[in-house]
């Protein structure tokens, strides 16, 4: 192994240093953007998952009570009115604040809590079946989409709370038992904070790489871009890359 | 910064408004009147109580969607059962529908129930007798046509699963003891209120 170097005058080191924070100027730039673009088509696939959860929630509700009976007269089922309504105002605002205000921080945070919300409307209106708790594990790995982990945390706080309270007041709503115990909620709540952590540390590493690619792409415009050999910053650049450059002997 | 402002206070707005919504629907389908049977078999009755082992009664409304998870739970009763009662599912029928309403599959699913009878039940005759008004209400009288369990057995409104009231009428059939001798009955409404 041989290194190759090249010694540089102050006037080069100068240039060298004006060039390396242009490039990390430049990966910053291009992360963000990214980062952005990101978070904007993830606001809009929230903005029609929204849209379809809302219609599966009355079509179930349709399909399964469509009608409550008080002997021979019937009524619409409360049911269908809450899929329709709550389910409407749970959906539609984040929804418009996915198409309207997509790449907001305050955008992703909305989402995330309706979407367990929406969770929580679901669990209600199928009697509390355990089958249906599997869509609070389905929207976090959803939501970290977004490859941002904060989003996550208010969206298990929300979790948290409803199997805390309805678990206190109404565990038949949330479990489908009439009697549970107080703290099965933690046992919930923990199963979520599981998924969370592993969630995290993904959306941690994407990051760490979308961070990598930036800082790659951004040396690689400079290079590309670089005044040609013999120029004082061309010649300086080239040094510099010289003088990084290892190459077996 | 004046649309941040209004944009936190629509979030709030909503957040409150939603969980309220959800907690609305959880205290309106979590309030139920409980059972009132008549303590002893009522004479008057078409139904005829055994006298080797213990009567269970199960009234429904044929079209109680609610009711299909009650269904479930009747079945599973009578799974883990040891002593297995002489048992009537009774279906109502409003003389105002034709003969063939009251046989839609919650009928058929009660009568796929191995040793169970299914009944209906004209003008809902035999419910008053039971002194019954909600959908999957059950009672079960012993031998001697006592009562000794009335109520419902789901959790909740559609809701299946472990319950208060499969245990106690396990427990029942059984050991012949159970914590609880009645619960919530969640269910449609047997008659509309005019009916009553």
């Amino acid at each position: 192994m041989t290194a190759v170097t090249a010694t540089l005058e102050p006037s080069a080191l100068h240039a060298e240093s004006a060039y390396s924070e242009s490039s990390a100027r430049r990966a910053a730039d291009l992360f963000a953007q990214h980062q952005l673009a990101i978070h904007k088509r993830t606001d809009r696939m929230f903005a029609g998952l929204m849209a379809f959860q809302w219609i599966a929630g009355i079509v179930f509700a349709f399909w399964v009570s469509p009608l409550a009976w008080y002997g021979a007269t019937s009524r619409t089922h409360v049911h269908v009115w809450a899929a329709i309504f709550l389910g409407g105002a749970i959906c539609l605002f984040p929804a418009i604040l996915g198409l309207l205000r997509p790449g907001e921080t305050s955008t992703r945070y909305t989402i995330g809590i309706a979407q367990m919300l929406m969770g929580a409307l679901l669990i209600h209106l199928t009697g509390g079946r355990i089958e249906t708790h599997f869509h609070v594990f389905g929207s976090l790995a959803f939501l970290a989409v977004y490859r941002d982990w904060r989003v996550l945390i208010p969206a298990t706080v929300v979790v948290a709370l409803d199997h805390l309270l309805r678990g206190m007041f109404w565990p038949q709503s949330v479990y489908g038992v009439l009697v549970a115990s107080q703290w099965r909620w933690l046992e919930h709540a923990a199963w979520v904070i599981f998924e969370d952590v592993v969630l995290i540390v993904t959306c941690r590493r994407s990051i760490a790489e979308m961070k990598e690619h930036a800082a790659r792409t951004a040396a690689l415009e400079q290079e590309v871009h670089a005044p040609p050999a013999g120029g004082e910053r061309g010649g300086a650049v080239r040094a510099s890359s010289r003088r990084r450059t290892r190459r077996s002997a | 910064m004046k649309r941040r402002w209004w944009l936190w206070a629509l979030s709030i707005f909503w957040l409150t408004g939603v969980s309220s919504g959800l907690w609305v629907v959880g205290v309106r389908e979590s309030s139920w009147p409980d059972a009132h049977a008549p303590q002893q078999w009522p004479a008057q009755s078409a139904l005829t109580a055994a006298t080797d082992r213990p009567t269970l009664v199960f009234l429904a409304h044929p079209q109680c969607t609610c009711t299909r998870a009650s269904i479930q739970e009747l079945a599973e009763i009578l799974a883990r059962a040891t002593n297995h009662p002489k048992t009537y599912v009774v279906f109502l029928k409003p003389s105002s529908f034709n003969t063939g309403w009251e046989r839609t599959d919650l009928w058929h699913s009660a009568a796929a129930l191995p040793d169970v009878t299914v009944l209906s039940d004209d003008n809902g005759v035999e419910a008053q007798r039971f002194g019954v008004y909600t959908s999957g209400e059950t009672l079960l009288y012993d031998r001697s046509g006592a009562l000794i369990f009335s109520g419902g057995i789901t959790g909740s409104r559609g809701h299946a699963g472990e319950n208060a009231g499969e245990d106690a009428l396990i427990d029942l059939l059984t050991r012949g003891t159970a914590a609880t001798r009645g619960t919530s009955v969640f269910g449609c409404p047997l008659f509309a209120s005019s009916e009553s």
